[in-house]
């Protein structure tokens, strides 16, 4: 396991490209573009105002600096280095910036969430979409991008309307019957969406493609409802964590819960394997789930959470036979964490300088080899799996991991 | 008895023999009384309720008229004959007599049989009543016991019917508050769901008027700045949108929909696939492993037909397999229970429990280091032990030196100080018995010394006075004068001074000088001469003997000053200066008394 030395970054913006070869790093107004592997400076862009956020376009040609305050987007090619493109908001104010999955538009969120506006880099042409949703994950694009589901709200009703990429024409448009919809995600196979309640109804309801309502799903009443969800990447399941610190999964015929997998604070079962990291224990947490990638069809599937009340617990599950695999105990809240994208492989971070590896053949704590303080915040992995890397508040560090390193 | 007695006496009429009838007793057959009859009728008054007495000589007749009567009444043939009617006085019989006294015997005994019976039943009733009585009390003891149980039994059984009635109450209470927080949840729910509806409108209301503005204004700095434009992804023209191309997009949404529902039933039905033919499987071999078994005989043959006939048509007969399977299981598991625990360890069981075999496997191995684990715990326990043993060992020892050495410091300690007193005790011996030389030797001095002043004083009274002067101008010599009260008053006076002396001669440690005592002395001493006194103290006891000497040699007249110093060197260095302080006026001497220097 090698470090990288480390780099300066401002608000935690280092990012890889989709195709791995490139990290963009942030570094105030100025946007450093670095080669993946050797870390070597390919391109040097200044923006006009400090970058709160970069985004690569999906076929890694391009990248989006958004700068919220003055409401300006600016984006920056890779392969012509003098092209240039800005995008300026004005009055109508940004907050949220985004691409399109075909890497030609852009979609801007204004102020007070007032409306979408589609700008286009092939054609300058301009698309607004009103009412737009101000929640979580209100908009969502299915895995190969060709359809887009965005949450509206009219009338004091919650709508989604559904569009086709290619042309940002209305496909579908229908009414949900949520309360206050708090965000809606695409099955990776893009048939069915999943809207969710907030938090103060556990409602979950799936849709088809084609706005039909294909199941509602309601695990109590009175109490805090979902607080996420996530589906598995075969589409087979859904799993929906909730704010009573179980997780429920549905499965994709019947739409009805399979499993219910609790979180106890006390382990009773004896097969299950727990790491604890040595020092203290503490609780408290947040509710993350995340399926890894399938890897081959031997291979077991996992999904962990850390939960609500135990911040300092990583759970695994085995998601062949739901039930609980490992569970990592850490010393401090667990800030994030993130499945390797080839294979089962776990990194996560507390906050502390060590950056912690799980595998199912063993756990692997490394201490990051840094002059001074260097505590990890944020993880990205690359996308394919050999490196990691490491965020601390305005610093960033690379991590390489060889592949037969599976400890 | 007594009553025909009494009407004998009232139809007799005779006084005399009235006073005669006298009422018998039980036994009229007594001796007596056949005597009476032949005795004479006239007895004395007090024998006139003598029972004996009911018949003398003269009414015979009548006696004998009488008790033929009784006996008549009585049951029993009359005393006389049958020639009665005839002659009455003469129709007597004895045997008839005889006869009633046999039957008035038979009907006493008769009579006394009965009574005694009667006496008996008395008795026993009596008995019996007072066992009645008795157990009437026993059960009145018990009647009161059981009402008090009574008692207290309806006082719990009020309490608990008390404690019931507050316990529904509570509930009552606890349910109606339920239902009230219910609605007011729901009223609040509405109550929200109300604001939140305005307060969206408003938001709509403002959104349309921001909007509004916006695009109203046309603002020129909304803009976007793009050097080239850069083409599309996938190198496509853009198409225009038209309702073709909407449709096609549906289309294409379907397409995309029923190629997912289609990939889902292919998936769906490799796995109702695979789980039938795990059925079938199942279904083959539960029957296989109870067809030996007599009791699932009767499954069999119809087990056989329905698997042909779920071969046929699976779907129709879904539920019937999977019913057949539930029946076989059934039987199988009554089987094992059947033949139980034992039969249970040693039946091979169908291959279903694979995975139990990975268990027992596993917890094999489990087992195994949990051995581990204990033995090598046990074995570090031993050593831990074997460890404090020694440790133990070791510091017993140490202990025990320890403890004598302390013993010994303590000891030592106490030597020193006893050896210290010692010493001290010695010197302090020593002193005393130095000082007592020193008193003796001093005592004779003083004896010569005062023989000696006499001898002056008494040649002093001769003429020859100037050449006494010069022992006069001796009064440095300096030894100890006692005065007859100070030796009253301080005898460790001397002895002090002595070993204050001493001290101050060589330098010793100070004894607290009874300085008081001194100022009593000094008033003991003469008045005259004081000064002279004083400064012959303080030369004296100054710490530079040398000085000391010289400067009273000083004050002395000149010629004696060499004699003097060097008596004063002689003597100062070892006596404390008292002394003799002369009253040149009248010519006595006084001796005083120096006190302490300090």
């Amino acid at each position: 396991m090698n470090f990288s030395e480390l780099f300066k970054q401002s608000n935690q913006l280092c990012r890889l490209s989709p195709d791995g070869k490139y990290s963009a790093v942030c570094v105030q107004y100025r946007l450093v573009i670095r080669d993946a592997q050797t870390l070597q400076i390919l391109h040097l862009y200044t923006c006009l105002d400090q970058i709160q956020y970069i985004e690569w376009s999906a076929d890694s040609l391009f990248i989006l600096c958004a700068m919220y305050k003055r409401g300006l987007v600016q984006i920056w090619s890779l392969e012509q280095p003098d092209w240039h493109c800005k995008i300026d908001e004005g009055s109508a104010g940004l907050v949220a910036s985004r691409w399109s999955p075909d890497g030609r538009h852009i979609l801007n969120t204004t102020e007070f969430h007032l409306r979408i506006t589609v700008w286009s880099l092939c054609t300058k042409s301009v698309s607004y979409i009103k009412y737009p949703k101000a929640c979580q994950h209100g908009m969502d694009f299915t895995k190969n991008g060709h359809y887009m589901a965005l949450a509206e709200r009219r009338d004091c009703k919650d709508h989604i309307s559904i569009f086709v990429c290619s042309e940002w024409q209305l496909l579908r448009h229908f009414e949900t019957e949520t309360q206050d919809l708090a965000g809606i995600e695409w099955s990776p196979n893009g048939c069915v969406l999943a809207v969710w309640d907030s938090c103060l109804e556990y409602k979950i309801l799936l849709y088809s493609l084609d706005g039909r309502l294909l199941s509602v799903y309601s695990a109590y009443e009175w109490s805090l409802g979902v607080k996420s969800v996530a589906w598995s990447p075969s589409s087979q399941f859904l799993a929906i964590g909730s704010y009573d610190e179980k997780v429920r999964i549905l499965n994709h015929v019947t739409w009805r819960k399979l499993v219910e997998l609790e979180h106890l604070p006390t382990i009773r079962d004896p097969k299950s394997v727990i790491y604890k990291e040595v020092e203290s224990r503490q609780r408290l947490g947040g509710e993350d789930m995340s399926f890894p990638p399938i890897l081959t069809e031997k291979s077991s599937l996992f999904s962990s959470e850390s939960k609500y009340n135990m911040p300092n617990t990583v759970w695994i599950w085995d998601a062949q036979k739901f039930k609980q695999y490992v569970v990592l105990e850490q010393l401090s809240a667990v800030k994030s964490f993130q499945w390797d994208p080839c294979r089962a492989r776990l990194a996560i971070c507390t906050g502390s300088n060590k950056v912690y590896l799980w595998s199912p053949a063993g756990c692997l704590t490394v201490q990051v080899p840094a002059e001074g303080n260097f505590q990890v915040l944020s993880l990205h992995w690359h996308p394919n799996g050999d490196s990691i890397i490491l965020l601390s508040k305005d610093q960033m560090c690379v991590c390489y991991l060889d592949t037969a390193d599976a400890s | 008895m007594g009553d025909w007695k009494v009407t004998s006496i009232v139809e007799a009429g005779n006084p005399p023999d009235a006073k005669s009838f006298i009422l018998r007793p039980a036994s009229p057959f007594s001796p007596a009384s056949t005597i009476t009859l032949h005795r004479s009728p006239v007895l004395p008054l007090p024998n006139l309720f003598n029972q004996n007495v009911f018949c003398w000589g003269d009414n015979v007749e009548e006696c004998v008229l009488y008790l033929s009567k009784e006996l008549n009444k009585l049951g029993l043939p009359a005393l006389f004959d049958d020639s009665f009617e005839e002659n009455p006085a003469s129709s007597f019989s004895l045997v008839s007599l005889i006869n009633g006294v046999y039957g008035l015997l038979h009907l006493y005994r008769k009579n006394a049989t009965k009574v005694d019976g009667l006496e008996m039943e008395r008795l026993k009733s009596f008995s019996e009543q007072d066992c009645l009585k008795n157990s009437q009390f026993k059960l009145q003891e018990q009647v009161a016991a059981l009402e008090q149980e009574i008692a207290t039994l309806a006082t719990k059984e009020e309490q608990r019917q008390k404690s019931i009635r507050n316990l529904n109450n509570q509930l009552k209470s606890q349910k109606e508050e339920i239902a009230k927080l219910q609605s007011v949840i729901a009223s609040r729910a509405a109550q929200y769901l109300h604001d939140l509806k305005r307060k969206e409108q408003e938001l709509s209301k403002l959104k349309e008027k921001m909007n509004h503005h916006l695009t109203d204004k046309k603002d020129k700095r909304i803009a976007i700045d793009i050097l080239n434009h850069i083409g599309r992804a996938d190198g496509r023209r853009p198409l225009w949108r038209t309702g073709k191309t909407e449709s096609r997009r549906e289309e294409e949404m379907y397409k995309v929909l029923a190629t997912n529902y289609e990939a889902q039933i292919q998936e769906l039905v490799l796995d109702n696939a695979e789980l039938m033919r795990v059925l079938n499987q199942m279904k083959r071999e539960l029957r296989g492993f109870l067809s030996p078994d007599k009791l699932c005989q009767a499954n069999s043959p119809p087990s056989l037909e329905e698997e042909t006939s779920v071969n046929e048509s699976q779907e129709a007969t879904r539920g019937h397999l999977a019913y057949c399977v539930q029946k076989q299981w059934n039987t199988l598991k009554d089987h094992m229970a059947k033949l139980g625990v034992v039969a249970m360890q040693t039946s091979p069981v169908v291959g279903k429990n694979d995975h139990v075999v990975s268990i027992t496997d596993h917890d094999k191995e489990i087992a195994n280091l949990k051995l581990e684990l204990e033995q090598s715990k046990e074995i570090i326990y031993a050593q831990q032990h074997l460890l404090e043993d020694q440790l133990a060992i070791q510091k017993e020892d140490l202990t025990r030196g320890s403890d004598l050495l302390e013993e010994e410091e303590w000891f030592y300690k106490e030597r020193q100080l006893f050896e210290e007193q010692s010493k001290n005790f010695e010197m302090e011996r020593q002193r005393f018995t130095e000082a007592a030389i020193r008193l003796g030797q001093e005592r004779k001095q003083f004896e010569e010394e005062r023989a000696l002043y006499l001898k002056e004083q008494f040649l002093n009274l001769t003429p020859f006075r100037d050449q006494r002067t010069k022992p006069k101008r001796k009064p440095q010599t300096s030894f100890v004068v006692t005065s007859p009260d100070q030796e009253n008053l301080s005898p460790h006076l001397p002895t002090q001074k002595i070993s204050m002396s001493r001290r101050c001669q060589h330098a010793s440690m100070h004894t607290p000088s009874p300085s008081f005592k001194c100022t009593k002395l000094r008033r003991h001493s003469l008045p005259a001469g004081h000064e002279l006194y004083e400064v012959l103290i303080e030369t004296c006891f100054r710490p530079a003997p040398t000085e000391q000497l010289k400067k009273p040699s000083s004050m002395r007249e000149s010629p004696s000053n060499q004699r003097d110093s060097a008596t004063q060197t002689r003597t100062g260095l070892r006596w404390i200066g008292t002394g003799f302080f002369l009253n040149e006026h009248d010519d006595s001497l006084c001796c005083g008394h120096l006190c302490s220097p300090i």
